[in-house]
């Protein structure tokens, strides 16, 4: 009885300390970051629609906002991603690797609108599918600039790296109802479904040993949230807004495999997995002004990622601690403006974003900023053609990314939409 | 009271005495089954036998032995006598499906020189023959000590517990 008990007095430290290191690899959520703007208005102005949506978009950022639609609104776009990564990799000297690129084109949004004929005020009813994050992404390194590209040239030398492809759609159905005479009020309720097929590549050569080494994990995500919205008019020229966003419960299947060779023989190894985590509450405040023909719109959104909770695939108590070490909270900001040309029937549209990135672990040189321009051009009395452009960059790096060697990873992105609404 | 009111009672009664009774053995019933069966560890999945009406089966595995019992539709199958053979089923592979991370790429680095983290040391004049054109298979099939990369794969990351997942799925 005493031995144990020595025995177990000796091991909790190394108990206590077994569940201090915990690898921050084990909490990384792609979900949490990369978020898409809904409808080719707000990816004109940079998302700032919480006081400002005045189309289908209204669902997914305020469907408070849906009332202010009062004919039936079909809506549909595409949008095209350039993705761009170049790392620096901090051996000594610095090996600065070449650009890595890669090109998606998605479909991005799709919404009807359904007034609901009313003897007073509005209510308005909603269903849209949208992309709201996009997983597409690439990242590469080297040991010395241009190997990965061609490594049987270049000799010794290693160099590797990830590909993400998919993104998650949410299909949103949602009405607003107009309380008062300027206050509106909107629900929604989101299905989250998508996926991630995620690859990590490592490939070396050093004399004749080669080693080559590919490790793919397709991620199937379903979730489920909701949020509420308000919408109040505080005069004709200025418009408020706010939405909570309900926690999000988000749960991933998984399937693994991977290709281990080395010197021509190969190992693969397969597996699956599933778990559950649930993203908390995001709370959202936004104001608008129009003059005139001008129309200026800023928005805020508060979520604290500390508070992500995983229910299943990992011990919890770790996990969840660990969520509370590597994560923050994060505050996005949103500024959007719009000058329309009534007799010309256009447009056009600019804005910037800051989308702060709440997995801190990589340490975050600067984060993702987005400048956004569009516009619109009615080509008709009820058909809209929209365009509107994205320009992002961010840098991030890997404090101990291999053995103590560190990564600075520049990422920027180029997006394209184009879409077409009809009203009548 | 009158004859045809006597027999109407009666038949009430006995009527009341069937459902009641009835209702009585069948939330009865699991306590019995939980008896007979409790020391066994593992069941099969339980499920509804729709062909034969409201009966309910479950059977322990290895053995022949099949518990009937007649439930009411709507008793909740996972309730199962105290049993909870279905969740416990889901719960087990939710245990055993743990999240797949992804890597570092510290631990995707095997340890043994096959890659050379040092860029700055000469290259040896001995090994390093760098042909100009991609290696041909036959080329590329030296014997090298793999051991220590089988360690290191094998070490801390998940790659132990999935083979553990492996196994367990192929029982299944």
């Amino acid at each position: 009885m005493y031995k144990s008990l020595v025995v177990l007095i000796l091991l909790a430290p190394a108990a206590l300390f077994g569940q201090m290191l915990g690898d921050p690899h084990s909490v990384y959520e792609i979900a949490t970051e990369n978020n898409l703007f809904v409808g080719i208005r707000a990816a004109g102005m940079a998302g700032a629609q919480i006081a400002a949506a005045e189309d289908g978009a209204a669902l997914w950022y305020n469907p408070a906002l849906l009332t202010r639609i009062h004919r039936v609104e079909l809506a549909g776009a595409l949008s095209y991603q350039r993705f761009f990564n170049q790392t620096t990799y901090n051996l000594n000297p610095p090996v600065i690797g070449d650009e890595a690129q890669t090109n998606n084109t998605r479909f991005n949004s799709f919404w009807a609108v359904f007034p609901v004929p009313t003897d007073r005020g509005g209510l308005s009813l909603a269903f849209s599918a949208n992309r709201i994050k996009n997983f597409d992404r690439i990242f590469r390194f080297e040991s010395e600039t241009g190997w990965w590209n061609n490594p049987y040239a270049a000799g010794d030398g290693y160099g590797g790296g990830e590909n993400d492809i998919g993104g998650l759609w949410a299909y949103s159905f949602g009405g607003g109802i107009e309380i008062s005479r300027n206050a509106s009020v909107g629900l929604s309720l989101d299905l989250l479904d998508g996926g991630d097929e995620y690859t990590q590549m490592l490939d070396s050569i050093s004399g004749l040993y080669t080693y080559s080494d590919r490790f793919n994990l397709d991620d199937s995500y379903t979730g489920v949230t909701g949020k509420v919205g308000l919408a109040f008019s505080a005069g004709p020229n200025f418009h408020l807004g706010t939405v909570v966003k309900f926690p999000t419960e988000i749960t991933i299947k998984q399937v693994y495999d991977e290709r281990l060779e080395i010197n021509g023989e190969v190992d693969r190894y397969y597996g699956t997995g599933r778990y559950k985590y649930v993203m908390p509450f995001s709370f959202g405040a936004g104001a608008a002004y129009y003059f005139n023909q001008f129309l200026l719109a800023a928005d805020i959104n508060y979520t604290d990622f500390t508070q992500i909770e995983y229910k299943s695939g990992l011990n919890r108590v770790s996990a969840n601690e660990d969520v509370k070490r590597y994560y923050r909270d994060i505050l996005g900001i949103s500024i959007g403006a719009e000058y329309s040309f009534p007799e010309q029937g256009l447009t056009i549209r600019g804005g910037y974003n800051h989308d702060p990135i709440p997995f801190k672990y990589y340490s975050i040189d600067r984060d993702p900023n987005t400048f956004t321009g569009g516009f619109s051009y009615l080509v008709d009395r009820t058909l809209k053609i929209d365009l509107a452009v994205n320009f992002s960059r961010w840098t991030t790096g890997d404090p101990d990314f291999n053995n103590g060697i560190s990564t600075r990873e520049k990422y920027w992105t180029r997006r394209f939409y184009l879409g077409v609404s009809y009203r009548y | 009271m009158k004859t045809w009111q006597k027999g109407t009672a009666f038949h009430i009664a006995v009527f009341l005495l069937v459902i009641v009774g009835g209702c009585y053995t069948t939330l009865r019933s699991p306590s019995r089954l939980t008896d007979s069966i409790v020391n066994e560890t593992r069941y099969e999945q339980s499920e509804w036998d729709f062909g034969r009406g409201w009966y309910y089966h479950s059977r322990a595995v290895g053995s022949n032995y099949f518990y009937y019992h007649s439930m009411p539709w709507w008793y909740n199958r996972n309730r199962n006598y105290g049993i909870d053979t279905t969740s416990a089923v889901d719960k087990q592979s939710e245990l055993d499906d743990g999240k797949i991370a992804r890597r570092n790429f510290d631990n995707v680095f095997p340890s043994d020189g096959t890659i050379n983290i040092q860029p700055n040391t000469p290259p040896d004049s001995a090994t390093a023959v760098v042909p100009a054109t991609p290696l041909p298979d036959s080329a590329i099939k030296y014997p090298v000590s793999k051991t220590e990369d089988k360690k290191k794969e094998t070490e801390g990351n998940e790659r132990n517990n999935i083979s553990d997942k492996i196994n367990h799925r192929g029982r299944r």
